[in-house]
Formats: structure tokens, sequence, C-alpha cells
């Protein structure tokens, strides 16, 4: 339904690539429940790194899964409307999910871009920097979203003028 | 602005916005925004990301993940199948013996998944087709596997509960235990059902031609054959979280190992299985937790601005008994769950409703018990039963939404009658967890 644009089909690659984290979760695991029981020395970074990984995807399937327009909606009462009502609702929605991610985008930015000039870490033994990676990612995928959002909102206006065109009105 | 304008306008707002067609996380997502603004200013917005960056960091939220891909992975295998045609044969000349097996295969899978939708697919697929070949009775058999479809998040492992666990932070092994009576209870309910109604009325649930019937013991026993691993994993997994040798996270990576093997044992482990199910994984995940995040950035502002304490005020208000209290939440929660999706009442409610509960001196165990239940509920009823949409999907062009919705009445007031069991028996649920101490 939604046209294959450049930043949906990327966003599809980066999302595709990620999901191999969850392999990598699987491995890691594996390997500590190895050393905890069969050698008697449990790691100390598989519990970091498998939140790591996993927070990955979580934060990236935001814009994998809006890419094709998919996040869970309630569409009972919007199928009740006439098309003429659902081309402007559409539009009218895809207008207050832009609202939202533009916020999003502002508090994730800022909160990212604080983590990075502090060089946050975890605070553990290993003292990695995932808050600060993980932060910034955030603020990344939020402004994909947000870029995302921008392109329905011209899709939608499209689609209304399609509508609304001479000899396409029945 | 009152608290009292605030929270007709936070869920007044959010029921208009949903029904607009506005995707969940976003509706939870924009008033939280807003809200925010509102109250605090734009100081206040970091607040937000910073909420949702410490729900996502919680460990046993990496156990959502491998339990998806788990079913996953079972799911694109063919023990769905070989656990029915095994089963079929071990039917034999009851009446409505096909339903019946269908609600075990259900049962089973539900154990394989904490998910809904997959297993209504599969079961859409596999045995609506059949039981309408022998001429059953069209509701029985949609009700049979939108009902049985939807136990995969009551049986543990369950996605529902692990949510649940981390909201109101109590310990998700207890929950999947506490859970498993009420589970198994709602499973043999639904059966003893169809049994009774296709004695009285055999025309409902046809017996198949003795042709079919025909089938050597041995030829049954090796049906099994092909199931004995699967249902290793699954006793594996669940048995290593119940005797606390790994948690709950761990466990579902090893569930993940084992399902792996299981299938490469079968010789059906191929690239493009692992390859599609890690990207549905992916889907299922953005969507499962981009709602979540909506959801805490709408209950954090409700929270700072004092909401858990006007809820509290209002419900210490009504003078009712402390069963009256549990009941009014549970007609709430089966009213959001006829317009919202269990994620987001669970994070939306859990925050408000848990504290009041500890209060009443109730065991927040139990409770998670009741929200399961309850949300069991939510996925039958019109008009946003998921599961009514899941086997529209895949169901033949004759059967019709109105007809799948119809089908479900006995099977709601099935799961309402064990809903009210568990209520006024907290012992179905909680002896499993204490005999474990």
């Amino acid at each position: 339904m939604t046209e294959r644009t450049n930043v949906s089909r990327a966003v599809h690659a980066v999302g595709n690539l990620a999901s191999f984290l969850f392999l990598c979760i699987v491995a890691i695991s594996a390997f500590e429940v190895l050393m905890r029981y069969a050698v008697g020395q449990p790691t100390v970074w598989v519990h970091e790194l498998s939140i790591a990984f996993a927070a990955t995807c979580f934060v990236i399937g935001g814009p994998y899964v809006h890419a094709t327009r998919r996040h869970i909606t309630i569409s009972y009462a919007y199928e009740k409307m006439p098309p003429r009502v659902q081309v402007w609702v559409r539009l009218l929605c895809s207008l207050l999910t832009l609202t939202f991610l533009v916020f999003l985008t502002y508090a994730t930015t800022l909160q990212g871009w604080q983590a990075v000039q502090h060089g946050e870490t975890t605070g553990t033994a290993l003292n990695w920097p995932i808050p600060a990676y993980l932060k910034t990612l955030f603020a990344i995928c939020a402004a994909v979203m947000t870029v995302q959002t921008a392109m329905h909102v011209h899709e939608d206006l499209q689609r209304i003028g399609r509508y609304t065109a001479p000899g396409t009105d029945t | 602005m009152s608290i009292e304008w605030i929270t007709v306008l936070m869920f007044g707002g959010m029921i208009v916005l949903l029904l607009l067609g506005l995707p969940l996380a976003f509706v939870t997502g924009l008033i939280g925004v807003l809200f925010t603004l509102g109250l605090y200013g734009p100081a206040g917005l970091p607040l937000i990301a910073s909420r949702i960056y410490t729900f996502m960091n919680e460990y046993a939220l990496v156990a959502v993940p491998m339990f998806i891909l788990m079913a996953s992975i079972m799911e694109r295998c063919g023990v769905a199948k070989d656990l029915f045609s095994a089963m079929r044969v071990w039917a034999g000349a009851l009446p409505g013996g096909l339903a019946i097996q269908t609600m075990v295969v259900a049962t089973i899978m539900g154990a394989m998944t904490g998910i809904i939708g997959g297993e209504i697919v599969l079961l859409g697929l596999l045995a609506l087709p059949q039981m309408l070949r022998l001429g059953y009775d069209k509701k029985l058999a949609i009700g049979t596997i939108c009902a049985g479809g939807s136990l995969g998040t009551m049986i543990p492992p369950s996605i529902v509960l692990i949510i649940y666990g981390l909201t109101v932070n109590v310990s998700i092994g207890d929950l999947f235990i506490a859970n498993i009576m009420p589970a198994l209870m709602l499973s043999v309910v639904y059966m003893s059902y169809i049994f009774v109604r296709c004695q009285l009325n055999p025309s409902l649930g046809p017996v198949a031609p003795a042709e079919e019937r025909n089938v050597s013991a041995l030829a049954k026993l090796a049906l099994l054959k092909g199931l004995a691993l699967p249902l290793l994993v699954i006793s594996a997994v669940l048995g290593t979280i119940y005797f606390g040798i790994a948690s709950v996270t761990e466990a579902a990576a090893m569930g993940v190992v084992g399902t792996l093997i299981a299938s490469a044992v079968r010789r059906e482990l191929s690239w493009p299985i692992v390859r599609d199910s890690i990207r549905q994984t992916m889907q299922t995940c953005g969507m499962l937790l981009w709602l979540s995040f909506g959801a805490t950035a709408m209950i954090g502002v409700y929270n700072l601005a004092g909401g858990p304490t006007f809820i509290r005020e209002l419900f210490a208000g009504l003078d009712l008994p402390a069963l009256g209290i549990i009941f009014l939440m549970m007609a709430i929660l089966f009213a959001l769950g006829c317009i919202m999706d269990w994620v987001g009442i669970c994070l939306l409610t859990m925050p408000i409703f848990v504290p009041i509960v500890r209060e009443l001196g109730y065991d927040p165990v139990w409770f998670g018990v009741l929200f399961c239940l309850n949300m069991q509920l939510s996925y039958l009823t019109p008009p946003f039963g998921p599961a009514a949409f899941y086997l529209k999907g895949v169901a033949p062009p004759e059967v019709s939404l109105n007809d799948i919705f119809s089908a479900m009445w006995p099977f709601l007031i099935l799961q309402a009658s064990v809903l009210a069991v568990v209520v006024f028996y907290p012992q179905v649920a909680l002896w499993l967890p204490q005999l474990g101490g």
C-alpha cells in the first residue's frame, strides 16, 4: 500500500541486519549458562550485553514497523467512515503522529546529547558506554520516524489530491 | 488544572484518538507529550525520554524477544501439523472429538508460545477446514479455535505475564507458576463444554468416517514420535524457570537453542526459516515495545500529576467492600479490553491498580492471574477482538467476521466463569507457587 521509498528500504535493511542480534543474545546466553554450570565461572558481560542488544532491536523496531505503517491500530471506526472522510482522517492521524515524534525527537536528542557529553557508562564492573550509545540510537530512531511520518503526510496529501482530482471523483 | 479534569481529558482524548485510527503507540505517546508540555513545559520532556530508557533497560524484558523467536521458529516448522495429525487419529468415535483434540493441541501449543496470533492462524489453517469438512457446527468450530488459540498468553511462558511482572515488580517465575492451574482449568472447561454440547446434540460434531479412524495402535504411536523433541524443549524451558536453575531470560534463550536443535533433528531447519523468524521477531518487538514506550510516557505524566492518589481516593470514596473494588477493576479492565491492546492496558492501569490491590491485602501475583484471564476475554470481544481478525485472515471466505464474533459468546461466558472462580478462590492460582515456597 505504501510506496517503497529509499528511506523505508534503508530502514528495512538496517532492521534486517539488527535482527541478527537476537541470535547473538541466544548465543551469549547459552555461553553464560555453559560457563556457570559446566565451568563454574559465570561471566560479567553477558547480562549487560544482552540488554544492549535487545534494546537496540527494540528501538530500531519502531522505524522498522513504521516503514510499512503497521503499528497496532484500532481501525474499526475508521473502516466505517466514507472514503471521502477517510482520506482526511488519515492525514490528521499522520499530523498528530508527526507532532508526537517531533517532541520525542527533541526529548531523546537532549537525553542523548547529555549522555554523550558526559560519556555516560553503565557504572558496573565493565563500565561500558552502553547508555551513551543507546540514548544516541534512540534519538536517531526517533528522528528517522519523524522523517518517515513527514513522508506519510506527503503521501496522504497526494491521496487527497488524487481523490479530489477531476475524473477520479465518482 | 485539577486532577479530575486531567483524568477526564487524558482518557477521553485517548478514546477519541484511538477511534480515529491513530496507532495506539502514538495515541498514548502524544497524550503523554502534550500533557507534559501543558503541565510542566518543555523542561519536562526529557523526563519522558528517561522513563522510556529505564523501561527498556530491564533484563527480564530480553525474555520477550526470546519467547517470540522460539514461537516463530516453532510455527514455521511442521510441529503443529504433526501434533494435529497425531491427535486426530486419537479422537476415535467420540462426537465432537475433533474439536476436543483441537483444544488439546491448542493447550500444548500454548506452552510453546507466549503471544496471541500465530497459534490461531495455525489452528485456523489446520483444524478449521477439517472440522468444517466433517460437518461440524460452524460456530462451535470457530469458537474452539479462537478460544483455544488465545490460550497462548495464558499458559506460561506468557509475554503478558512478563510485562505485568515488570510493571508491578513481582516475580515473573511466580506469575508463570500461578497461571498454570487457571490456564488448565480454562482448557478443561472448554473441552467439557464441547463434550456436553456434542453429547446432547451429536450433529454439532459428527464423527469421522470409519475408514479414517481405522489406524493401528502402532501407527498411532509412530505419529507421536516427531513430537517427543519439541515437548522435551517445552518441559526443559519451563522446568528451569520453575526450579530456579536459570533466569526467565536465560531459560527463554535456551528455549530458542532447544527449538533450533529440535527442528534440526526433524530436518526442517533452514536458513530461510531462521531469517524469517528473526525478522518476524523484530516486527513484533517493534510493535510491542513502542506501544509500551507510549504508554510509559502517558502514565508517567499521570503519575506526576497525582493520578494514582486521585484514583485511590475515588475507589475509597465508593465505600465498596474489598471484593467489590476488585470486581470494579475487572469491569474497567474488561471495558478497556474492548478498545485497547493488553500492553497498553497493563502499563496504564497496573501502576495505579496494583498498589490499591496491595493495600486491600491481596496478593499481586493473584491479581496478575486475574489480569491475564481478563485479557483472554478481551481477545474475543468485538469490536477489536484480535482473535477474530487473526482467524478471519485464514478462514475460508464463507466464514464472515459476524460468524466469528457470534461464535464467541459461549466461550466468553466460560472465561468469565473461570475468572469469577479465581476471584472467589485465590488458592486456585496461589497454591502452586506457595508449594515451591
